[in-house]
């Protein structure tokens, strides 16, 4: 918790900082406020975590490099994103074991849940949640949820297996994470959250005392409805904290929401504007982001023919260079002597090996920054896959949190090495 | 399918030895059975999928080795194993291992039922909940979109091993309650009112540039506007927008004008709905068919949003745009001939529900805007005549709220009038003391009697009590049945007559419960029992998920929004005249309208109203397996999978879902230039051993349904976006004049059944399913069981669904009585 960076440290908050100067702090926050916790330099840098998933698959053949190794000669889609070539680790020949059933996989990307296709099948806990109790108490959102959608999808399981609905407007996301109330404002949702806070209590009662006359099968069902309510009491009270701790004031202006779900790239490049603001503000650490592309679903069954390839490869390349753009911003943001992507991990990757036909083995995968010794293309077998999860151990690790276990990852990703 | 013959048998065979099983425990050895018939495949080296016979031990306790035990039960039991092609045991020695195992695995199951019952305590899900919270209240807010999307098992998203609660849940349902109550106490007094205007005051309410751009394609005779084109939403007849939300009735008097007899199609919809919505055609409320010899009242009733309105749009009636054009912007006078659509008067009554929401939690207390609550309670005289403020105006800074002059006993009281409704049953003297000292903790912080009510209510709503379906081990008292009834054919809270008839200890007599069922059938809100049943059994849920390649261009809004109704319209047929369930497999009618009887190619139904139709011989429809509704959503909405399709009719209707596919399945990438057929690609499964034990299953009914393309039309050759490499042909549409589509390799509809039957198309194939009328009941007797109680069957429940099977046998396998066998069996009324 020591981190000089979190506003959460009373004394030099923010808030006497800013009476004290007048002056209403602009971006980059993160250096700004370096001079006031100046005693803290040489702690370790705060970590963060971008996972991304596109859901109806990449073309592989236009993906995958052929060579292996640092030499690889980038294929097209990894040619737009060649000013980062030395900041990423292209992956392939790996999947999560034992995620089938094509669509139903692309609620395992970030959880590696076998057989999601079967009936009464139950998610585990996703790869930001994981970290977000571990590590998510830095910042005034553990972890944000997003989806690039019209519907109610989303990458991120608590550890019961439900699903976190996703924030889909960057519009509403920007209000939430820098539009400050005024005093009354805040006022009433310190209320609101004290008022919650005593619902919970009495709820909590409640079910305790149903409790005891219940079958023991019964009991432990009602168990993890008392341990719902206790999370949520942790949860509120560490709202209320932050609640009286003004919000980040950016010098950028609110995005207007995109209507038309066939512009589903503008609509992804909005969302990773708003990401980014949300990551050098240090408002999160830990992001998920679904990326829906059902408005081409179609031409995702190309069937082999050449012009349904050639469009989808144009939407394709389109979405690669929305994807460039947040890593050049991010990698054009400093923080002390690196910039923000060194200290953010982006996954970007899809649950289908081949949308065409539905398989789930070889996923096109990258990792872009996050202090890794990257610029090389890591190839595994693209018969027997290995799996993806081991990379989510890496990444887990990468955060400082001591596991080297995760979902079906039992270990580290063999020849990624941290920086 | 084995012989039906042999069925009878085993089960009879069972279900006595599952009376005796006390006594038979020591008595399961399935050494030598194993060792002369299986292990030679099953043990030592071999161990053929996976399966070690020698290594499983009869520890049926432990959950993995009961499910295994349970598979080795039903292959030996169906004659499955040994295959065919191996030795088969006696008839005799199969019986007793049958026998004796299925013993063991009913005592273990019943043993564990009685301890724990079959349902884990149940939370509502999001469906219910939301359902619920409108019937208490009188509301139509959404709310399950607040909520997180519920995990399904078993094919049901109300199955209680799925439903888990976490934190975010928790979140959630404060949301929801806050929006609830919200809607359910308007800062405003609303009252159900009718707001009526005819065609010419209609008309007159327009702004004037709305009325200059609808003036040159209408008319009128009187009062009564005549439309003679199609217009945009606001431009055709709408209603006053509503005041606020909630369940509205529309009605409007109609009659089409110059169309020599015709009727007229005329769509109803709300104009407000952005366009993902209006993809899923949600915009739609209904469409009629408006006579030309006499004046027709259509009557619709809708959940509306605030400030909403509805129009009336005659279909075939020219567009504006092309009618501008072709009269060279002459508008249209008083003695234009052409046809048109008149409205004599449109009226808007409702909220129908207005005041329900209060009533239930404030009686009949009196309200007065905030401002002059505290003068009231003093008793001084407010001089404002408030009740004449204009709407919404200065209600949004005094909300009314509610004034009480004893704020403990009032809230004591209402409370006591509240929570057992809420809780769907009565309430004990702590929980409800426990509640009433809440309320009365807010009021000592100061709050207003109408504000510490409400988060009263708002606990009560997210109270345990309220979100849990709580049930004891055995039989259900009959208050839980009422809420089992409620939830089954309502997705609701029980009614007033279900809790005095529970109140009296009477709900359960045979002949209540039967009667019950009934009124609840009856009840327009049984539609939910339709809907939330057909979404899931037959996965109608899913049909707008997808929209059809543009390759298939008889896809049209019209045909999209009648696909899902004739199957639901059927649905409901099926379960009114209690019709036999093997009527869902073959029927020789359907329902119908002109433009599904146009993609069917069957000639004489007119009007967009779907009507039973009886089918002519050759129709090649009859049945839900020939619905285009299901054959569009078993589809990827590009291609057809003969396997997604064998499996769902394996799962859905025939009731034995297929194993999962190996992991080393390689995924076909479909090549659908039409240069080589599916069929050729799919040998391989009637090749493989290691498929075809699985595949010989799933193929034969996808193969029969090749006949039928990605949106439910007859084909004979596949449909391709480019004339293949040779063979092709450029044809018109056989249903659809003037479409002309590239045709390439004929499709191949024949099969054999895993019995070696063989037919040639799926008039065939369906001749073949109904030879086992058992099966499809004792299919729909586990589906209906598991929707109506929340749990998945389990061992000990198969001799109970025998018997559902054999009383419904004796009714013609009546789909009715089945849903009655089902309320009445020991499953529905024990926890």
């Amino acid at each position: 918790m020591n981190s000089p960076y979190v506003i959460t440290r009373a004394p030099l908050s923010r808030r006497t900082f800013l009476r004290g100067t007048g002056v209403a702090l602009t971006l980059p926050f993160l250096d700004a406020m370096r001079p006031a916790f100046g005693a803290d330099a040489g702690k370790a840098p705060p970590r963060r975590m971008v996972c991304i998933e596109t859901n109806m698959g990449i073309l592989p053949q236009f993906f995958f490099p052929e060579k292996a190794g640092k030499d690889y000669a980038a294929s097209p889609y990894l040619e737009r994103l060649a000013a980062h070539r030395n900041q990423m680790t292209v992956f392939s020949g790996v999947s999560h074991p034992g995620v089938t059933g094509a669509h139903a996989a692309e609620k395992c990307f970030i959880t590696g849940t076998p057989h999601p296709e079967r009936g009464g099948f139950r998610n585990w806990i996703s790869l930001d949640q994981f970290a977000a109790e571990r590590v998510g108490n830095h910042t005034r959102y553990p972890s944000l949820v997003l989806a690039m959608s019209s519907e109610g999808q989303t990458l991120s399981y608590t550890r019961s297996g439900a699903p976190i609905p996703a924030e889909k407007s960057p519009k509403k996301l920007f209000q939430k994470l820098f539009i400050q109330g005024n005093p009354k404002e805040v006022a009433a949702n310190v209320e609101a959250i004290k008022q919650g806070r005593s619902l919970l209590d009495f709820v909590g009662d409640q079910s305790k005392r149903l409790n005891r006359s219940l079958s023991k099968a019964d009991q432990v069902r009602m168990d993890q409805y008392y341990t719902s309510v206790r999370e949520l009491e942790q949860r509120l009270h560490s709202s209320e904290e932050w609640e009286y701790k003004p919000k980040p004031v950016v010098t950028a202006k609110a995005p207007d929401d995109i209507d038309d779900a066939k512009e589903f790239v503008a609509k992804t490049r909005l969302m990773f504007d708003v990401m980014k603001l949300a990551l050098e503000t240090d408002s999160t650490r830990l992001i998920s982001l679904f990326i829906d592309t059902v408005v081409i679903h179609n031409i995702t069954h190309h069937g082999n023919r050449p012009e349904v390839l050639g469009e989808l490869r144009g939407h394709e390349e389109k979405q690669f260079d929305a994807l460039n753009g947040f890593l050049t911003a991010l990698a054009g943001t400093k923080e002390d002597n690196q910039s923000l992507l060194d200290r953010t991990m982006v996954l970007y990757g899809t649950p289908m090996g081949s949308a065409n036909s539905h398989s789930n083995v070889n996923l096109p995968v990258l990792l872009a920054g996050g202090g890794f010794k990257h610029g090389q293309h890591l190839a595994f077998n693209t018969t027997n896959n290995y799996p993806l999860t081991n990379l989510y151990v890496s990444m887990l690790q990468r955060l400082g949190i001591e596991t080297d276990q995760f979902s079906t990852g039992k270990g580290t990703l063999r020849g990624l090495e941290l920086a | 399918m084995t012989s039906p013959s042999l069925r009878p048998l085993l089960w009879c065979g069972i279900l006595w030895a599952g009376l005796t099983a006390a006594t038979s425990a020591a008595e399961f050895k399935p050494a030598s059975f194993f060792a002369s018939h299986c292990t030679e495949c099953h043990g030592g080296d071999a161990k053929k999928g996976g399966l070690d016979l020698t290594a499983l031990k009869p520890d049926f306790a432990a959950r993995e080795t009961f499910a295994r035990w349970e598979k080795v039960f039903d292959r030996v039991a169906r004659g499955e194993m040994p295959p065919k092609k191996s030795a088969q045991p006696p008839p005799a020695a199969r019986e007793a291992f049958v026998k004796s195992l299925g013993g063991e695995l009913h005592a273990i199951s019943a043993a564990q039922q009685r301890e724990a019952g079959r349902v884990v305590v149940r939370r509502m899900n999001r469906v219910e909940y939301e359902q619920t919270v409108h019937d208490l209240f009188g509301i139509t807010v959404p709310l399950a979109d607040l909520l997180p999307e519920d995990n399904a098992a078993a094919g049901f998203d109300n199955v209680s091993s799925a439903l888990e609660t976490s934190a975010t849940h928790l979140v959630r349902y404060q949301q929801a309650a806050d929006r609830a109550l919200a809607a359910a106490l308007p800062a405003w007094p609303l009252t159900n009112t009718v707001r009526r205007w005819t065609g010419r005051q209609f008309f007159d309410s327009r702004p004037k540039p709305n009325r200059e751009g609808t003036a040159p394609f209408v008319r009128f005779e009187g009062d009564t506007i005549v439309l003679c084109a199609r217009l945009y939403k606001h431009g055709s007849v709408t209603t006053p927008p509503t005041s606020a939300p909630g369940r509205y009735r529309i009605r409007a008097s109609v009659r089409a004008v110059n169309t020599g007899g015709k009727t007229i199609p005329m769509l109803v919809g709300k104009i407000s709905s952005d366009r993902f919505a209006h993809e899923k055609l949600q915009h739609v409320l209904d469409h009629f068919d408006v006579p030309a010899d006499r004046t027709r009242v259509i009557e619709v009733e809708a959940a509306l949003p605030a400030g909403e309105q509805v129009y009336l749009e005659g279909m075939d009636l020219p567009f504006f745009q092309d009618q501008k054009k072709q009269r060279n912007g002459e508008p249209v006078g008083d003695d234009f001939k052409g046809p048109g659509l008149a409205v004599d008067w449109i009226e808007l009554e409702g909220p129908l529900d207005a005041g329900l929401g209060y009533a239930r939690l404030f009686g009949d207390l009196p309200q007065v805007p905030s401002r002059y609550l505290a003068d009231t309670l003093a008793g001084k005289p407010v001089r404002d005549d408030w009740k004449k403020w204009n709407v919404p105006g200065e209600f949004t800074k005094y909300p009314l709220s509610p004034v009480s002059t004893n704020a403990a006993a009032d809230a004591e009281r209402l409370l006591r009038a509240f929570l057992p409704r809420a809780f769907r049953r009565p309430v004990s003297e702590e929980t409800t003391a426990y509640f009433v000292r809440f309320v009365q903790a807010q009021l000592a912080a100061g709050e207003t009697f109408g504000d510490a009510m409400r988060t009263g209510c708002k606990a009560a709503l997210c109270s345990p009590h309220f979100l849990l379906y709580v049930e004891k081990p055995g039989r259900l008292d009959d208050f839980a049945v009422a809420a089992r009834l409620a939830r089954l054919f309502w997705n609701s809270l029980p009614d007033d007559e279900l809790t005095a008839l529970a109140a009296k200890g009477e709900l359960t007599k045979p002949a209540t419960l039967r009667a019950q069922t009934e009124r609840l059938l009856r009840d327009p809100k049984a539609r939910r029992f339709t809907k939330g049943f057909t979404g899931q059994w037959l996965d109608l849920r899913k049909f707008h998920d997808m929209k059809p390649d543009a390759l298939y261009v008889e896809y049209d809004d019209l045909l999209a929004w009648t696909m899902p109704l004739e199957t639901t319209r059927f649905f409901d047929e099926v379960l009114t005249r209690d019709l036999p369930t093997s009527t869902f497999v073959h029927s020789d009618w359907t329902f119908l309208n002109a433009r599904l009887a146009q993609h069917y190619g069957l000639p004489g139904v007119l009007g967009l109203e779907l009507c039973r139709v009886n089918l002519p011989p050759g129709s090649r429809r009859g049945g839900i397996l020939t619905h285009a509704s299901v054959l569009k959503l078993t589809t990827n909405a590009t291609y057809t999978s003969p396997v997604k399709r064998g499996a769902w009719v394996l799962e859905r209707i025939i009731g034995r879902p297929p194993p999962p596919p190996p992991a080393d399945v390689a995924a076909i990438e479909p090549d659908i230039r039409g240069a080589t057929t599916l069929r050729e690609q799919l040998d391989k499964h009637k090749n493989v051993p290691v498929c075809a034990s699985c595949h010989v299953h799933i193929d034969p009914p996808g193969f029969a349904l090749e006949s039928y393309d990605v949106v439910g039309g007859w084909r004979d050759r596949y449909r391709v976006k480019q004339p293949p490499p040779k063979g092709g042909d450029y044809v018109e549409l056989a249903n659809y004049p003037g479409k002309k589509v590239w045709l390439a390799r004929p499709v191949e509809p024949a099969g054999e059944m895993p019995d070696g039957q063989a037919f040639a198309n799926i008039d065939d194939y369906k001749r073949l399913l109904l030879r086992d009328p058992d099966q499809l009941t004792r299919n729909l007797a586990q589906k209906l069981l598991t929707y109506a109680t929340g749990a998945d069957l389990q061992f000990a429940d198969r001799a109970v669904v025998e018997q559902i099977v054999s009383d419904v046998r004796q009714h013609n396998h009546g789909f009715r009585a089945l849903v009655h066998a089902v309320v009445q069996s020991p499953l529905f009324l024990s926890k």
